[in-house]
């Protein structure tokens, strides 16, 4: 590791430079670079070799002579952080003439970028790969920031912004010795930095930290900036036109061309800020044929300086090179804005404040006898009612010197800052597969205190997403805790992702990282598959792009009318019902033990159907409902319950195979082992699975309890729509007891998603033949009055094959659209019907008795005609919800 | 036909060259200008590139009514011009030039010229490599300044190297401030001017003798035949050869004369790194003469001592009967191990290199020479004026700095770049109340100039090199004077004396033609800096035009002679110009 650390403090007048040298912080050194003029103001690339290029921005232009002796043009830098403070956009152009007329663009972040590349280009030669530390205003949100990190010339990770005033601090806490640093923790320092265009104050908390070798440190606490507690910044007029108004004033140059001219470029005035000459300084000011020309004295330096502070400039005055940025500017004089905004301010907060530590650009000013700091803490001192000896000049070029001292810390691995995270909250707009929308918001990013330049991760990643069918990119809603409108009300926006590499077929969920670093620009998200893991290709995962970030009304509402039932899955009681697992592992035991035939025992059928299948308890469970040893879904088992549901699957397949399917009657083993590998739902044996379709496609009548199985383990699209192609090739008879058929196909439906991806022909079809048997039915009820008591159950069936066959509508939403034969015949019939069908009692059980006496005048039909019609209300997804919470 | 050659000075286009068939032109003067209608991309046959436009013309809505370009000093008797529209040439029409001096690079039968011409040819061979010496003089003061180790850098002790202040690495153009760059172009000295002989001298001047003494020399093996009692070595050759001799014994073979073929060892100087070396030495021996030449009036002093003992150990060293078994180079070889890492040899030829280098830049200057001419106009006028300044620090926001960018080579015969210029300069003489300020500009880089619209147009229009612009602080736009400077450079002698007068009062008249065409109202002056590689500087015969003035001089080629000529003239017609200014004022 090289603990080398260049510090480009770019906010200043002219702009500091530092390196810290020391190899461990006990010989930290920290040693100010001298900058070169140019580093003041940014010098624009200057595209054509042979010849000259002219910016002009806003309508007039600066230029300078750059080292190669060509033309080129400049910006103060000052002007351009303000334009990448007031978000507007990194990539507005400034038109910029070439030779010959042609024109063409240059972005403030390429301006940013040429500049500071030229300057690593001389560092760089000293230290390689030094880490690279830029002070930042207190205020920059997470735009800001991640602009400003793009224009950086360089690897992100070399590149780390800090907070100007906890740079301040490190550097004023860097000058005491330990006995005084400990007094401090636990107070509060307010850090006031007079920068070239504003005042900006923070208070910091204090606080003892240790390094992993356990040697003792005081460290800031950043908070998020809060302007009535903790923040205060307020812009005042630019302190280098400041000094130019006033040169003019005192120099007799109050004429407002030369004004102007003194300000085009600014370079005279960064000339004067300077202040190393102790020799009198000429400047000629004007244009050829129109000089004045004037001498600075020191002194009259001196005076012009102070003078600043106290000048205030019309905003009509003749800042042509600003007149993009004149709502930007504030008249106000420096004084005015310390006396009339920052002492109030300090004086309101007075309680919290026990040390001011005053610092910046403005305060490094040197002037003959003294450094402007003192100056200002004069300023202060007479304003607010703050103990005297509170307050403190900081050492020159605090910032730079503090952000060199926080370099060589992380590298180190010593303690540096503790930082405040912005709260993200996400609004789901795209849901979960089987789950309902979520409305409200989950937060993303916790407003948690973190060590400076540490990433902070959720414990486990955000669930309750997932990836649209058809959709080319995930979106999101988000809310940033410190980004709120004037009404100080969340600002609500939507975030996409990078587009998915390939083709999303059904709904998939998805899991959320996020990860975020203090002061590095946005939270990093990554969505990535849950179930699926090649859903996004080799990606693996993608992440949300923050320049696709855009304004939204509100929170995405939830829908309020739905078209097909949500399910969840049920977890088996395999994981969490003690004794479950004994019983599954004596089985497993004895069975592999035992010699003779494979066939279960009847000892052992027993032992199973005491687990396997649902509670069989009269007192109903409303809130877990009805679950079995396993899962409809698959569930994260660890190694040793991995194997042993592998073994139990093994065992009661070859028992399965062992039996004889001739010999079937209700009780015999062939029937209940078959029960029981239906009972494994998604664990159950493939090949088991495997015998089922052959059974199926062989037209060889199935057994009944092969029926009911299906329904349980058909967990694939391809599976079950052998299913339907046996069930269609049935012949159509009247009196044929097909009620095991409507219960297996709901139950594919109610168990798994998957199945959502039949074939919609094929599932049609099927609706038709059911069409046709409910109408055959139907007649005869009429006609005949009722029917067999299996009939009202198969009709039941029938009416829940109907309401989850509507999930296909999950996938292909004009499922059974309203124009469709079968969507006719079905509300026809199921609207028509002689008896209407009650609802099933695990419906209702959950509800509270008002409910209840609600639904007693409503029936399954109404519901299921809602949900087919597109009409369902959340009630009805509640009733559904309960239903589907058993596993039978 | 949109294009013409342009009359001296630029600004009044020739009334003879307007024909539309090809044309041909008696010219004395060696800066043919072409000037046409609108704005073309130029190329003549035979060069590189497109014609240099003198001027930038893009003025926004203000149009200029033609467009100049240099041409270049071509050994062919007759010129094409072409005119370039995306990528594809086409013929524009034919120049002939007569009265030019021959090239002495690429015409062989030049042995053939008059003995006038080619002593105006040698003539301007010393001027061009004198020149090129100086500007060589400025960028080793600029590599200097910028960090770069300098052998024997006693010359350089005045100055101050600052490496920290200025980009690391070798770059097209270095800056020099312009304070130091007038105190090397202008100071009085005893001594001449220094030139790449005299660094070769100094840094190699020892070792080139020894090396002579003692050139690298390997040893072949060779069959020969050899007395008997002098054999050593024997291969399968010489066995073979023995065997077929009749004789039964070495004695009996050997025959009459006692002679066998055996090996022996012979050395041998015919090597790459020799030919070098000797071409190398003839060189030094050419550029010493040529140094030694030039400065017959620094007889006395250390350089030419230096230079001459040089000289005459070069020719001493060719004179080496071992050189009389090393072939003459033919063309510049690719290096070989030798010459790439011994330490001498690497040295011939990093030098030899440096000779050949020098050697194309006076004959690229040769066909660009006007223009290299008219850099020296701006060196020293630009240098007087510094010197002449007030030595105060200025600091002006247009010009922060005040550097001269000098490139390692010459760019169509420039060595300056174009936007180094010094940065105000304020003069204040006598009981002037007040003082005056004098900003430079480059017709190149008008465009970004705070000049008004009409300066511009004026000086675009009337095609000279640069302007001077004088204003007085304090004063009225009016008050202030816009100088127009032309370098004019020929090879002739005094027969066109009156030519020159009238190209004086040419130029006043179309400077005040164009004063009176765009509005121009402050004062208009004109000065024509005439080269003269003959005789000793002059004043020329004014011209005058309402209330323009043209002013002439002609200056020496010699460069020795511009630091006093050329720099007192300047100094004295810019006090003139000064004070006309500020009297006006007043």
């Amino acid at each position: 590791m090289n603990p080398f650390t260049h510090v480009y403090d770019i906010r200043g007048v002219v702009p500091r430079l530092a390196k810290c040298t020391g190899r461990s912080e006990a010989e930290l050194n920290v040693e100010s670079l001298d900058p070169q003029d140019y580093v003041a103001l940014c010098q624009l690339p200057v595209l054509a070799v042979e010849q000259p290029d002219l910016l002009r921005f806003n309508g007039s232009c600066i230029q300078g002579v750059d080292y190669a002796g060509r033309h080129s043009s400049r910006v103060p830098i000052w002007a351009l952080l303000k334009h990448l403070n007031n978000s507007i956009s990194i990539n507005a152009a400034l038109s910029y003439e070439k030779p010959r007329n042609e024109n063409t663009t240059v972005s403030i972040s390429s301006i940013f970028h040429q500049s500071l590349a030229r300057l690593e280009a001389v560092q760089d030669a000293l230290l390689p790969d030094a880490f690279k530390v830029y002070p930042i205003p207190n205020g920059w949100a997470e735009e800001t920031q991640e602009r400003f990190l793009r224009t950086l010339p360089g690897s992100r990770d070399k590149n780390r912004l800090l907070w100007t005033p906890v740079a301040i601090v490190l550097s004023w806490l860097n000058e005491f010795s330990f006995q005084t640093i400990k007094a401090l923790a636990g107070k509060n320092v307010l850090v006031v930095d007079f920068g070239i265009s504003g005042v900006e104050a923070t208070l910091l908390h204090l606080k003892p930290d240790k390094s992993s070798a356990g040697e003792n440190y005081v460290v800031p606490v950043r908070s998020l900036p809060d302007k009535g507690r903790n923040h205060f910044y307020q812009s005042y007029v630019p302190y280098d036109m400041a000094v130019a108004h006033c040169l003019s004033h005192h120099t007799g140059l109050s004429s407002d061309e030369n004004y102007a001219q003194l300000l085009y470029g600014t370079g005279a005035v960064y000339h004067l800020l300077r202040g190393k000459s102790t020799q009198p300084v000429r400047y000629v000011i004007g244009n050829p044929g129109n000089y004045v020309a004037t001498t600075i004295t020191p002194e009259l330096r001196d005076r012009v300086m102070r003078g600043a502070v106290d000048s205030d400039v019309p905003k009509d005055k003749g800042i042509t090179f600003f007149d993009g940025y004149k709502s930007d500017l504030d008249g106000k004089s420096i004084r005015a804005s310390i006396i009339e905004d920052l002492c109030p301010w300090i004086e309101r907060n007075s309680s919290k404040i026990d040390n001011v530590v005053v610092a910046g650009s403005l305060a490094d000013m040197e002037l003959k006898n003294n450094t402007f700091s003192r100056e200002l803490i004069e300023l202060l001192k007479t304003n607010t009612p703050l103990d005297s000896r509170s307050f403190d000049p900081a050492q020159l070029q605090a910032a730079a010197k503090g952000a060199a001292i926080y370099g060589q810390r992380e590298q180190l691995g010593l303690p540096t800052y503790y930082d405040t995270l912005p709260e993200y909250k996400v609004y789901a707009i795209v849901r979960k597969l089987g789950e309902q929308p979520k409305s409200g918001p989950i937060t993303l990013v916790q407003g948690a205190v973190v060590r400076g330049g540490q990433v902070w991760r959720p414990k486990s990643p955000i669930e309750g997403f997932a990836v649209r069918a058809g959709s080319k990119e995930l979106k999101i809603t988000i809310t940033r805790q410190n980004e709120r409108d004037e009404n100080n009300k969340p600002t609500y926006k939507s975030l996409t992702s990078s587009p998915f590499p390939k083709q999303i077929l059904k709904d998939e969920p998805v899991l959320i990282y996020p990860e975020m670093k203090p002061a590095c620009g946005f939270a990093k998200i990554t969505i990535q598959p849950k179930d699926v893991p090649a859903l996004f290709g080799e990606n693996k995962a993608i992440v949300m792009d923050w320049d696709k970030l855009s304004v939204v009304d509100g929170p995405p509402d939830p829908p309020k009318v739905f078209s097909y039932p949500f399910v969840d899955a049920t977890v088996g009681r395999l994981v969490d019902t003690p004794g479950v697992r004994e019983v599954l592992d004596r089985f497993a035991s004895r069975y592999s033990r035992r010699g003779g035939t494979k066939i279960l025992t009847d000892a052992e059928i027993e032992l199973l159907e005491r687990v396997f299948p649902p509670y069989k308890t009269d007192q109903y469970d409303a809130k877990e409902g009805r679950r079995g040893a396993f899962s409809n879904a698959v569930v994260p088992y660890d190694a040793s319950d991995r194997q042993l549901v592998d073994d139990v699957a093994e065992c009661l397949y070859q028992a399965f195979a062992a039996s004889d399917r001739r010999q079937h009657h209700a009780g015999d083993p062939y029937s209940k082992t078959c029960r029981l590998l239906g009972f494994m739902y998604v664990e159950t044996s493939d090949s088991f699975v495997g015998d089922l379709i052959e059974s199926f496609e062989s037209g060889i009548t199935p057994l009944m309890n092969e029926i009911i199985a299906a329904g349980r383990v058909f967990t694939r699209a391809s599976s079950f729509e052998v299913f339907l192609r046996h069930f269609l090739a049935l012949p159509s008879l009247p009196d044929t007891n097909l009620g095991w058929y409507w219960w297996s196909f709901f139950r594919c439906f109610y168990y798994y998603p998957d199945n959502a991806l039949a074939s919609e022909e094929l599932v049609g079809r099927f609706y038709m033949k059911m069409l046709e048997f409910l109408q055959i039915h139907e007649r005869r009820r009429v006609t005949q009055g009722g029917g067999p008591a299996s009939l009202s159950n198969q009709i039941k069936f029938c009416l829940c094959a109907v309401l989850y066959g509507l999930r296909i509508r999950e996938v292909k939403p004009d499922f059974l659209s309203k124009q469709t034969t079968v969507y006719k015949g079905l509300v026809s019939t199921i609207g028509n019907m002689f008896v209407k069908t009650k609802f099933p009692a695990t419906m209702l059980n959950a509800l509270p008795d008002s409910k209840k006496a609600r639904l007693q005048d409503s029936s399954l039909n109404e519901l299921v005609l809602r949900f087919l019609k597109f009409e369902a209300t959340e009630d009805d997804i509640g009733l559904v919800a309960d239903f589907t919470k058993t596993m039978e | 036909m949109p294009v013409s050659l342009a009359e001296e000075p630029w600004g009044s286009r020739s009334e003879n060259c307007t024909a539309h068939e090809d044309v041909r032109l008696l010219t004395w003067d060696l800066c043919p200008v072409v000037c046409a209608d609108q704005d073309l991309k130029l190329k003549v046959p035979g060069f590189r590139g497109e014609l240099p436009r003198r001027a930038s013309y893009s003025l926004g809505n203000r149009r200029v009514d033609q467009y100049l370009y240099d041409f270049p000093l071509s050994s062919r008797s007759a010129n094409e011009l072409l005119s370039s529209v995306d990528e594809h040439d086409e013929k524009l029409c034919g120049f002939a030039f007569s009265g030019v001096p021959a090239s002495p690079f690429r015409n062989m039968s030049r042995s053939s010229a008059p003995d006038a011409e080619e002593e105006s040819v040698s003539a301007l061979l010393s001027f061009i490599d004198a020149a090129i010496g100086m500007f060589d003089e400025l960028r080793i003061s600029a590599e200097y300044v910028a960090g770069r180790r300098v052998p024997n850098s006693d010359d350089l002790r005045f100055f101050e190297p600052d490496p920290a202040k200025y980009r690391r690495g070798i770059f097209d153009y270095l800056p020099l401030d312009w304070k130091q760059a007038a105190n090397l172009v202008l100071r009085e000295s005893n001594e001449p001017r220094f030139d790449l002989i005299i660094r070769i001298a100094l840094d190699f001047g020892e070792e080139i003798r020894q090396l002579a003494k003692n050139p690298r020399k390997i040893l072949r093996r060779e069959r020969k035949k050899t007395p008997l009692a002098r054999v050593q070595q024997l291969d399968s050759a010489c066995l073979a050869w023995l065997v077929r001799q009749p004789g039964r014994t070495a004695v009996e073979k050997a025959g009459a004369s006692q002679q066998i073929y055996s090996i022996v060892r012979e050395e041998f100087y015919d090597t790459l790194e020799n030919r070098v070396f000797k071409r190398f030495l003839r060189l030094c021996e050419k550029h010493s003469q040529s140094y030694l030449m030039r400065n017959v009036r620094y007889a006395a002093s250390e350089r030419y001592k230096l230079v001459k003992r040089f000289w005459f150990s070069c020719s001493q060293s060719l004179r080496e009967p071992v050189f009389d078994q090393i072939s003459e180079l033919s063309e510049i070889p690719q290096p070989n191990y030798v010459l790439q890492f011994d330490p001498k040899y690497c040295k011939v030829w990093q030098f030899y290199l440096n000779l050949v280098h020098r050697e194309k830049e006076v004959e690229s200057a040769w066909v660009w020479q006007a223009r290299l001419w008219s850099d020296i106009v701006r060196l020293f006028i630009c240098s007087a004026l510094q010197k002449l300044a007030k030595t105060e620090e200025i600091f002006s926001y247009a010009h922060m700095q005040s550097f001269l960018y000098i490139h390692h080579k010459t760019i169509y015969g420039r060595r300056l770049g174009d936007n180094g210029w010094p940065g105000k300069m304020e003069f204040h003489f006598g009981e002037m109340t007040r003082g005056v300020i004098v900003d430079c500009f480059d017709l190149s880089n008008l465009r970004e100039c705070p000049l008004s619209d009409s300066a511009k147009l004026v000086g675009i229009g009337a095609g000279a090199d640069f302007l001077l612009y004088f204003s007085p602080i304090c004063g009225t736009p009016n008050q202030g004077l816009m100088l127009c400077v032309w370098g004019m450079h020929s090879a002739d002698g005094d027969m066109h004396h009156t030519e020159y007068s009238r190209q004086t009062q040419r130029a006043a008249e179309n400077l005040y033609r164009l004063k009176e065409q765009y509005g121009f109202a402050p004062h208009l002056k004109g000065l024509i800096v005439r080269s003269n590689v003959w005789s000793c500087s002059e004043d020329l015969i004014a011209g005058a035009a309402g209330s323009v003035v043209v002013e002439g001089i002609r200056l020496s080629g010699n460069p020795d002679d511009w630091r006093g000529d050329l720099a007192t003239e300047v100094s004295q017609f810019v006090a003139e110009c000064i004070l006309s200014c500020t009297e006006d004022s007043m």
